[in-house]
């Protein structure tokens, strides 16, 4: 006898049935009344988990390309304007009006952002 | 024996039950009843614990709610469940000990001809945990993989149980199938 021949004869085999009064006995058994709340649903439904991914991949993207597209602030307009400020607030200490001390600023700024030609015809131009 | 169909009707039948449809717990006790009995039967041996076992089964379903739409594979739930509830009536009612002195095992009851009574009694005669592997792969066409999961163990011993349970049936049957011969 191999295997195969055992096999067959379980399966040939008469089981015992469950009896009717079990059928009768799950049938009276009290379901538990719908307590589903809409996080359950949501958590559970196939969309929202789909959806969620995909709002991710997206959110991703985006930062991806938000930051290539992104300028960079200029350190250099930073710092002239707080030398600007400064000058400002050193001119004005030194008992200048406020719209000289800030025209002074002003220029003295942009002697020191020009490229060194306009820096040359600046303070030329200063000196006529 | 589990099929795609008759698992996408279960789970349906499972979120049904989640939200409360009475119906459900007897549909889904149509489809898998025969079943749950036979292994119900392959571990407790006598019928009125097997009947218990499911009872219980269906029970513990019908009180679970929403931890039901989280079932992926219903059948194996099921069956996993009987074993759980088997193991915890075990540790519970010490009916190890009644099982051991093998009572009136009902395994053996109404065979339908002398083959049938030699298999079962053969069958009858095998632990536990080696005729659960023999009902759960031979009878309901589970893998090994998912009697593993329903019993707690690893793939491989619940392929050893049924090797051992199979090699052991022959042996029992072997003079029988001689003598009919």
């Amino acid at each position: 006898m191999n295997d195969r021949e055992v096999i067959d004869r379980l399966r040939i085999a008469e089981w015992p049935m469950p009896s009717p009064e079990l059928r009768n006995r799950v049938a009276a058994i009290a379901v538990r009344p719908p307590a589903i709340v809409w996080t359950d649903r949501v958590w559970y439904s196939r969309a929202f988990r789909l959806g969620a991914a995909a709002v991710a991949m997206a959110a991703i993207t985006l930062d991806v390309w938000g930051a290539q597209a992104a300028v960079p602030a200029n350190p250099r307009t930073i710092a002239a304007q707080v030398e600007t400020k400064a000058i400002e607030d050193l001119v004005r200490s030194a008992g200048m009006p406020d719209d000289a001390a800030r025209s002074i600023a002003g220029r003295q700024s942009l002697v020191s952002r020009a490229t060194p030609i306009d820096r040359a015809s600046l303070i030329a131009g200063d000196d006529q | 024996m589990p099929r795609d169909g008759e698992g996408r009707r279960d789970r349906e039948l499972l979120r049904e039950l989640a939200g409360g449809r009475q119906e459900a717990l007897a549909e889904l006790y149509g489809l898998h009843a025969l079943s749950l009995f036979r292994h119900a039967l392959a571990l407790a041996r006598r019928r009125t614990d097997a009947e218990d076992l499911v009872h219980n089964v269906f029970v513990k379903i019908a009180s679970l709610g929403p931890d039901l739409l989280g079932v992926r594979a219903p059948a194996s739930y099921l069956h996993r469940m009987l074993h759980t509830i088997w193991i915890d009536g075990l540790r519970r009612s010490q009916a190890a000990d009644r099982i051991a002195a093998g009572t009136s095992p009902d395994i053996e009851e109404a065979p339908a001809h002398d083959d049938a009574m030699d298999v079962t009694r053969a069958l009858a005669a095998l632990p536990p945990e080696q005729r659960e592997a023999v009902v759960l792969h031979a009878l309901d066409g589970f893998s090994f993989r998912e009697i593993g999961q329903q019993t707690g163990v690893s793939l491989f011993t619940a392929a050893a149980r049924y090797r051992l349970a199979l090699a052991k049936l022959r042996m029992a049957l072997a003079p029988a199938s001689r003598a009919t011969s």
